[in-house]
C-alpha cells in the first residue's frame, strides 16, 4: 500500500471512530435527554420549553451518572427513543406523568404541557389514574 | 436497678396494642417501662426529608440494614428501627386471615394448626379495625359481625369487572389508608408512596391517638437496645439493655418482647433459651407481579394504591399440594409505553403463602447486638403454587380483554418478617402458647408475627395486632 493511500484510509478510519465520540461529548446531557423524549413522542404536540423545564428538574432530582450521560448521548446520536435507551429509569414515563397528558385523558390532539416534575411528595394526589381524575360516575 | 410491673420491649404494632389492653386492665398504681432502641422521627420531619427541604432534621435512627447480619443477602428483610417500628414504613394493607388459615393441618394436612381459632380472634380483629379506622367492603370472604368503620375504597375499572365475576372473592382491599379523613388523618388519594404517606392518611403508631405512651403509668426510654434477658427457672428475672454505651437492667413482673421476629428470637437466643424452635423457621411470603395487557380497556379510577384483593387462588383443597395465593390489584401510576394503549394494562401483585422451614433461622453472632439471619429457600409448597398460578391466571382473568400476561421476577422481600417463635399448643409444637406466653418462661410474652404458626399470604399486621390484644386480654 502506498503511503498516501495508507494515510487516507487511516484518516477515514480515525474519523469513523472519532466523530461519534465527538458527538457523544459535544452534546449536552440536557439536550440529549430532551431529544430522546421528542423521539419517543413524534405524534404528540410537546412544548419545547416544557420539555426543557422537565429535563432541568429531572437532572436535579436524579443527578445523572456517567452511564446515564453516555447512554443518553448515544441515544440522541442514533436517534433513539428514551424509552428504548436502557436508561435504568423511564424518562419518558416520568415526563408524561409530569404533564397534563393524562389529565387530558390521553387526547393526542391537545398540546402536552409540563405541569411540574412528578413527585408525590412535592405534589400529593397527582396520580392521574385515580378516582380524583376518573370520578366514579364518569369512569 | 429499677423494678416494674411490666417491661415492654419495642414500640411497634405488637407492643403498642399489647400495652393498650394491658393498661386498660392494670391498676392506677401500675409501673410500666417501655424500652425502645430507636427514637421518634416525626412524620412531618420524614416529609421534609423526602422533599429535600433545607431545614429537614437528620433521621436519628440507624439504617435497618446495619442492625443485623444477613447471611443470605439475596433474600432481603425490610423493617424500620424507630418509635412506632414498621408502622412508619408499612403500606397499610389489612385483610383478615381466613378461618382456614388457622387450621392448615386439620384441613389440608400441612404444617400445624394454630392453637387458636378465627372465632377466638374475631372480637380482637374488630377492635383493631376500629382503632385503625379500617376502610373495607360490606362483603368479605371471611365472616364479620359488623361493617368496617370506614367505607370501601373505589375500584378501578378492571377491579369492577373482576368483582362482578367473583363477588366476595374479589373485594375492595381492607386498608388502614383512610377512605375519608379521620382522627387527624387525611384521605388517601392514591399517591402510591405509602411507606411515608404524603397526606398522612395511613395509620401509624404516631398518629394512632391510642394514648398509651402519654399514660402516666408508662415510662418510655428511647435509645435503649435490649440484647438479653436473665432467665431463672421458668421466669424472666431481668431485662438487659444498653443505652448510650452503658449497661442497664430492669426487672418486671411480666416482660413482653415486641421487637420484630428477628430481634425477638435473637434476644431469646442471647439469653440462653434452649427451646429447639426458638429462632427456627423464620420466613416470609413470596411475591411477584403479573402484568395483564388489555385490549381497549383502561385500568383507571381507583382511589388508593391497592384497591382490591383477589381470593380466587387462595383457599381450597389445592392447599394440600401447594400454597394459597392472594392477589392485590394495583393503582400505582404504571403504564404501557405504546401509543394509544397507555393505561390498557393492569398489574396484580401475587403473594404466596409459605411454611416455616428448619433451614431458615436466626442465630447469634460475635456481636451480641446483631443477629444473623439465614434463609436458604422458600418451600417447595410455595414454589409449586407459583407454577400453578401461572397456569391458572389466564383463566381467572378471562373476563378481561386480555392481550397477554407477563410475570416479573420475585420480589426480594414482602417486608413481612414471620416466624422464629411460633405458636403451638404444646411446648413440643411451639415456643409460645396461644396467649403468646413462652412455654418455658411463664412471665414472658413474645409478641408479633414471629408467633405465626404458618405463613398465610394475607398481610400480617392486623392479625399480629389482634393477637396482642387477645394475649393481654386473656392474661390479665
Amino acid at each position: 500500500m502506498k503511503r498516501r493511500k495508507f494515510l487516507t484510509l487511516s484518516g477515514i478510519a480515525a474519523a469513523v471512530v472519532a466523530l461519534p465520540a465527538i458527538g457523544l461529548v459535544s452534546t449536552s446531557v440536557k439536550d440529549a435527554t430532551a431529544a430522546t423524549i421528542f423521539n419517543d413522542f413524534p405524534y404528540l404536540k410537546l412544548d419545547k420549553e416544557g420539555v426543557d423545564k422537565f429535563v432541568d428538574a429531572l437532572l436535579i432530582a436524579r443527578p445523572p451518572t456517567l452511564a446515564f450521560k453516555t447512554k443518553v448521548r448515544g441515544a440522541k446520536l442514533l436517534g433513539m427513543k428514551a424509552s428504548k435507551a436502557n436508561l435504568k429509569f423511564n424518562v419518558s414515563q416520568q415526563y408524561l406523568l409530569s404533564t397534563d397528558f393524562f389529565r387530558n385523558k390521553m387526547d393526542e390532539s391537545k398540546p402536552v404541557k409540563f405541569i411540574g416534575f412528578y413527585d408525590p411528595y412535592q405534589m400529593p394526589c397527582s396520580n392521574p389514574f385515580t378516582s380524583l381524575y376518573y370520578p366514579p360516575d364518569k369512569s | 436497678m429499677n423494678s416494674y410491673d411490666a417491661v415492654i420491649v419495642g414500640t411497634g404494632f405488637a407492643s403498642t396494642f399489647f400495652l393498650k389492653k394491658y393498661l386498660s386492665k392494670a391498676p392506677a398504681s401500675a409501673k410500666v417501662l417501655v424500652l425502645e432502641r430507636a427514637f421518634l422521627f416525626k412524620h412531618t420531619d420524614r416529609l421534609k426529608e423526602l422533599r429535600g427541604e433545607k431545614d429537614a432534621p437528620i433521621n436519628p435512627n440507624p439504617d435497618f440494614k446495619d442492625t443485623f447480619i444477613n447471611k443470605t443477602p439475596d433474600k432481603e428483610w425490610v423493617f424500620q428501627p424507630a418509635f412506632g417500628g414498621s408502622s412508619n414504613c408499612w403500606y397499610g394493607c389489612t385483610p383478615r386471615f381466613l378461618p382456614s388459615d388457622f387450621k392448615m393441618k386439620s384441613l389440608y394436612g400441612v404444617a400445624n394448626d394454630w392453637p387458636l381459632t378465627y372465632e377466638e380472634l374475631d372480637p380482637y380483629y374488630e377492635e383493631v379495625e376500629d382503632i385503625m379506622s379500617i376502610s373495607g367492603p360490606a362483603v368479605t370472604p371471611y365472616p364479620r359481625k359488623k361493617p368496617y368503620p370506614l367505607p370501601p375504597h373505589q375500584f378501578t375499572t378492571v377491579d369492577t369487572i373482576l368483582n362482578k365475576k367473583y363477588g366476595q372473592l374479589y373485594i375492595n382491599q381492607p386498608t388502614a389508608r383512610a377512605r375519608v379523613a379521620v382522627n387527624g388523618r387525611g384521605q388517601c388519594c392514591g399517591s402510591a408512596v405509602c411507606s411515608v404517606c404524603p397526606v398522612n392518611a395511613k395509620f401509624t403508631i404516631e398518629n394512632s391517638n391510642m394514648g398509651v405512651y402519654d399514660d402516666k403509668r408508662v415510662e418510655l426510654v428511647y435509645g435503649a437496645q435490649v440484647y438479653s434477658l436473665e432467665l431463672n427457672g421458668n421466669t424472666v428475672r431481668k431485662v438487659n439493655y444498653v443505652k448510650e454505651g452503658k449497661e442497664f437492667s430492669a426487672t418486671g413482673e411480666i416482660v413482653a418482647l415486641g421487637t420484630n421476629p428477628i430481634f425477638n428470637s435473637h434476644i431469646l437466643l442471647n439469653s440462653g433459651d434452649k427451646h429447639p424452635l426458638t429462632g427456627v423457621g423464620v420466613g416470609e411470603q413470596l411475591g411477584m407481579e403479573a402484568v395483564a395487557y388489555l385490549d381497549n380497556l383502561e385500568c383507571v379510577g381507583g382511589s388508593t394504591w391497592v384497591n382490591a384483593n383477589g381470593y380466587m387462588l387462595y383457599d381450597g383443597m389445592h392447599r394440600k399440594e401447594y400454597s394459597a395465593c392472594l392477589m392485590e390489584g394495583s393503582n400505582s401510576p404504571f403504564m404501557r409505553m405504546e401509543r394509544g394503549k397507555w393505561r390498557q394494562v393492569a398489574r396484580f401483585r401475587m403473594i404466596f403463602e409459605d411454611l416455616p422451614q428448619e433451614s431458615n433461622y436466626i442465630a447469634t453472632s460475635a456481636d451480641r447486638m446483631k443477629p444473623e439471619v439465614h434463609h436458604k429457600q422458600h418451600s417447595e409448597y410455595t414454589m409449586k403454587s407459583v407454577e400453578a398460578m401461572k397456569k391458572k391466571l389466564p383463566q381467572v382473568l378471562s373476563c378481561l380483554p386480555l392481550e397477554k400476561i407477563e410475570f416479573t421476577n420475585f420480589f426480594h422481600s414482602e417486608a413481612h418478617i414471620l416466624g422464629g417463635t411460633r405458636m403451638g399448643s404444646t411446648v413440643k409444637e411451639g415456643v409460645v402458647d396461644k396467649n403468646l406466653i413462652h412455654h418455658n418462661y411463664r412471665n414472658l410474652f413474645v409478641l408479633g408475627s414471629g408467633s405465626f404458626t404458618t405463613f398465610t399470604p394475607a398481610n400480617p399486621t392486623l392479625t399480629l395486632s389482634a393477637l396482642s390484644l387477645h394475649a393481654a386480654d386473656k392474661s390479665f
